[in-house]
């Protein structure tokens, strides 16, 4: 029994990853994506852990054979910082995303399956979280509980990255229900969970992921507003943060160039590989959105 | 009978992902100055593409391939812009199917017949429109009232007239009516097909009539022509057509229109009508045609030919 | 009752709701938060090196959060200052009090706001008309540049601009709403400050906007260009240009008027952002100077006021749609 589940749940995965790669634009911007990364963790890897530490160089020299993007006023590795800070973004997207599409989804889902009060409040639960601008309300609430740590910040922005889902997967849910191969599942005698496994889950999947993708580039966004205004986790590095050191520090004005222009660089470049495969998703949701 | 329209060898296509696809196929057709010309053929047999190619509009994925249309001697495919836009309305007035949604929801009836003339008589005065407007509305049995309401109030058959209203406005030589009865109930359709009449009787104005519903031919028009599949078929006087129809489409047609005081059974036409991105070889009908001639109607298109003084026939059976 | 008056009663009654919501979540926010929220100030006040008088402080965010009561007459006096317009005092810049400093700053942020998002708006669905209009390459090659830009961060292009024009150009200021030196006053060489100084905020909240309404009005000509009623028109002869005006943009003009009551508070947001990288004296910087002096007071004042200032701006751009489709105006149909 165990092992049917088993594999069950491996075929479901490779059931995303074929369908993922149906799409050039997707391959393609996972495949950027993913070098970022791997170039991030090379660098950590190459420098010592001391590069990050305060008053390992002059402050503020520009960059150089020595120091390849400079150091920021504290004297720290400008490089470092930035690949540390790539990942711990990327870490803080992948919380965010994660939790904010599987409960969005359970929500969603639970609600438009088994309709009724149950749907009543979540709908209503739903769309009250939507309609407040919730940059607004992430900045009432993180200046009241700072977000310390990288998962801490994952978890802030995660409160406001389930509603999308849910209405999402809700809808899914709704139209599912009424279509006839659930009717015959049911008549066949499969259980309930079964139904939703087998025959309802592969539908929703390719909706899951493009919410999922969503949601990452959201929050990666929406922590880097949040660390630009001063809410951000102050003592590690994100790309949010890594804005906000310069931006705070009059840099521009002082023409420190290197320090506030890599890490603005580097987000657009994961905002662009990032939007190059939700456009190949939305593609293969519909192919009839063909853009470019 | 002087001739208004002709149409030489018109072939509209329809072309997505490679495919093409002929709406309207080599299509030869003349109308008579004064008539009441009808156009008949299943649901999708290009009826409403050849109509709109007259006037230029048909749009993408449509595209007029070839042929000519001549209307009081100027052929109108190759027309400039701006000649082609004074012909319209003002010269042939169309009234397209689904009226319901022809009209702009967000601008009164009254603006919109003011726009249209405007563009075609600038100096028209302002109280002689809406004279005459009002004027019109009555003998399309609306109200006055009608014209300063906004189309969503009013009902489909009450927008059917305010279009045809409309299009006499100008006076225009040709009026094409597209289905101008279908989705009216059986009363509102007699007082359209009465006024259609009495426009043709009253001011000459030359009318096509499109529909697939036989029995509306029957009651007015003059010359009927046949459609299948993108192609003409059948040409002629309509009481001739109806008393003796050649081609086998045809007698299928007129044999599927229940008469009062028949009792015998409705006959329908077995099959459907071929798909046009691969269409058959040979006569376009043969796979449904009780008559066809092993050997030849899968092989070799029919012609339309005249047979005799004012028929025209495209069908195997009638060749020599 | 007529059906406009429906229509507006319906639209401002939910007005009215989202502001309550609204404003009873940001009551709860602190309420509810675990552990005692006022601990954390204390940590915090002491972190930052303890000011003198921090005890007379905590007395007061005490007595203001009405800690000591329970939460039915929390809510009530929480309701009943907002009424008369009291937002606390100002921790950080105490006696000051948080209303008298959003007063100070309101002007600014919605001078800015409002003729960006009415410029932005009317350029980008001017352009992406005429671009869903006519159709082609050049517009299908804009429509890519403008779906990347449109989605972009507000920050960004700001940093830019503050980098290209007051770093590297020196055309215009980094930061403020007037030269320092200057008083407010209503003169001309005051205005031209000013409007020298608003430039490139505005600027970049405008090229951020512009490109989503372009999009958005662009798509919707598009499609109410294949309307049966567009290609009637084309029927009755009329020309062109008329057409793409009274037929096509009237009825695409709706929903993307619709869009612009939706994307209040993304737009808003955005400003708020804008302002802070231009050190513009409004709203947004003045959150911002609460966050850094962990003003409480002032952080909830702001943003209870940007909510209304949202909710106002949804409204009344709502009461325009009576006048732009007759459906409403007259109902049924």
């Amino acid at each position: 029994m165990s092992g049917t589940k088993g594999i069950r749940k491996y075929r479901n995965i490779v059931k995303v990853l074929a369908f993922l790669r149906r799409n050039n634009k997707v391959t393609y911007g996972v495949i950027a994506y993913l070098a970022a990364l791997l170039l991030s963790a090379f660098v950590l890897v190459a420098y010592s852990p001391r590069s990050k530490v305060v008053g390992y160089a002059d402050p503020l020299l520009p960059p150089s054979p020595q120091h390849l993007l400079g150091t920021d006023i504290l004297g720290r590795e400008l490089l470092v910082l930035l690949a540390e800070s790539v990942i711990n973004s990327t870490v803080i997207g992948l919380i965010a995303a994660t939790i904010g599409t599987l409960a969005g989804s359970l929500i969603g889902f639970l609600s438009g399956y088994y309709g009724g009060k149950v749907d009543y409040v979540s709908r209503l639960f739903t769309d009250v979280f939507l309609s407040v601008p919730s940059l607004l309300f992430l900045i009432l609430i993180s200046s009241l509980v700072r977000a310390v740590t990288i998962v801490q910040m994952g978890l802030l922005i995660a409160l406001f990255a389930w509603p999308w889902p849910a209405r999402q997967v809700r809808a899914q849910a709704l139209s599912l229900k009424e279509r006839e191969f659930i009717y015959l599942s049911e008549l066949s005698g499969e259980s309930k969970l079964e139904i939703i496994i087998r025959e309802m889950m592969p539908h929703m999947i390719p909706w899951m992921t493009a919410n999922f993708v969503n949601a990452f580039i959201s929050a990666i966004l929406t922590e880097a507003e949040l660390s630009i205004l001063g809410l951000g986790p102050q003592t590690e590095m994100t790309l949010g943060m890594l804005l906000w050191w310069p931006l705070n520090n009059a840099a521009i004005y002082r023409g420190l160039w290197w320090w506030w222009a890599p890490p603005l660089i580097a987000l657009i470049y994961l905002f662009f590989t990032l939007y190059v495969v939700q456009l190949g998703i939305t593609e293969i949701i519909n192919p009839r959105s063909r853009v470019v | 009978m002087s001739l208004l329209l002709k149409i030489e060898g018109l072939t509209v296509a329809y072309e997505s992902d490679s495919k093409r696809l002929l709406a309207v196929n080599n299509v030869d057709l003349e109308i008579f100055q004064g008539e009441i010309f009808g156009l008949a053929g299943e649901s999708a047999c290009g009826k409403t593409t050849l109509a709109n190619s007259i006037l230029r509009l048909i749009k993408p994925p449509g595209r007029i391939i070839s042929g000519r249309v001549i209307f009081d001697g100027v052929d109108l495919l190759s027309l400039g812009e701006e000649d082609l836009r004074r012909i319209r309305w003002e010269k042939i007035a169309y009234i397209p199917q689904a009226s319901m949604s022809a009209l702009n929801p967000v601008m009164r009836i009254y603006d919109q017949i003011v726009d249209v003339v405007r563009a075609h008589r600038k100096d028209f005065p302002e109280e002689e429109i809406r004279r005459r407007a009002e004027e019109l509305f009555v003998s399309v049995g609306l109200a006055p009232e009608v014209l300063k309401m906004y189309p969503h109030e009013l009902s489909g058959g009450m927008r059917q007239r305010v279009i045809i209203a409309m299009s006499l406005f100008l006076n225009p030589k040709l009026l094409i009516a597209d289905e101008p009865t279908t989705a009216l109930d059986v009363v509102v359709q007699r007082g359209i097909l009465q006024l259609l009449r009495d426009i043709n009787k009253k001011f000459g104005t030359t009318i096509l009539l499109i529909t697939h519903d036989m029995a509306v031919h029957a009651q007015i028009v003059d010359r009927l022509a046949i459609m299948y599949a993108g192609k003409i078929v059948e040409v002629g006087p309509v009481k001739d057509i109806f008393e003796r129809p050649l081609h086998p489409y045809t007698q299928l047609l007129i044999a599927s229109i229940p008469r009062v005081g028949e009792k015998r059974r409705l006959a329908g036409i077995p099959g459907l009508p071929p798909d046009l991105r691969n269409p058959p070889p040979g006569c376009m009908f043969h796979p449904r045609c009780p008559l066809r001639i092993q050997g030849k109607c899968e092989r070799v298109e029919p012609a339309l030919r005249q047979v005799s003084n004012e028929r025209k026939v495209a069908c195997h059976l009638y060749e020599g | 009752m007529s059906a406009t008056a429906k229509y507006l009663i319906e639209r401002f009654t939910i007005y009215l709701l989202t502001i309550f919501v609204s404003f009873t979540i940001i009551f709860l926010v602190p309420r509810l938060v675990p552990g005692d929220p006022l601990a954390v100030f204390y940590d915090r006040l002491r972190e930052a090196g303890a000011m003198q008088g921090v005890e007379q402080m905590i007395e007061e965010y005490k007595r203001m959060l009405g800690l000591d009561k329970d939460i039915f007459t929390q809510y009530v006096s929480y309701i009943y200052s907002l009424l008369r317009g009291d937002l606390g005092y100002s921790i950080g810049n105490f006696p000051a009090k948080v209303s008298d400093m959003i007063m100070e700053a309101l002007p600014w942020s919605i001078g800015l706001l409002s003729m960006t998002t009415i410029l932005s708006w009317l350029i980008g669905t001017l352009l992406g008309a005429i671009s869903g209009w006519r159709g082609g390459r050049l517009s299908r090659v804009f429509s890519i540049a403008a779906l990347f830009l449109s989605n972009l961060p507000y920050y960004v292009l700001a940093i830019l601009l503050v980098f290209v024009f007051a770093y590297t150009l020196r055309w215009f200021p980094y930061s403020g709403g007037y030269s320092v030196g200057m008083t407010p006053r209503l003169s001309l060489d005051f205005v031209l400050d000013v409007m020298w100084h608003s430039f490139l905020p505005a600027l970049s909240i405008i090229l951020s906007s512009l490109t989503w309404w372009y999009l958005s009005m662009r798509s919707m000509v598009a499609t109410v260009k294949g309307e049966d009623f567009v290609v009637f028109a084309e029927a009755k002869g009329l020309p062109q240009r008329e057409i793409m005006w009274n037929y096509a943009v009237k009825n695409a003009i709706l929903p993307q008027v619709t869009g612009l009551a939706l994307s209040m508070s993304r737009i808003f947001v955005g400003a708020l952002i804008t302002e802070v990288i231009f050190g513009y004296p409004g709203l947004g910087t003045l959150m911002v100077t609460g966050i850094r002096t962990l003003d409480y007071f002032l952080i909830q004042g702001t943003i209870l006021l940007s909510i209304f200032a949202v909710a106002t701006a949804t409204f009344l751009v709502e009461l325009t749609y009576p006048l732009l489709d007759p459906r409403i105006r007259y109902g049924g149909g």
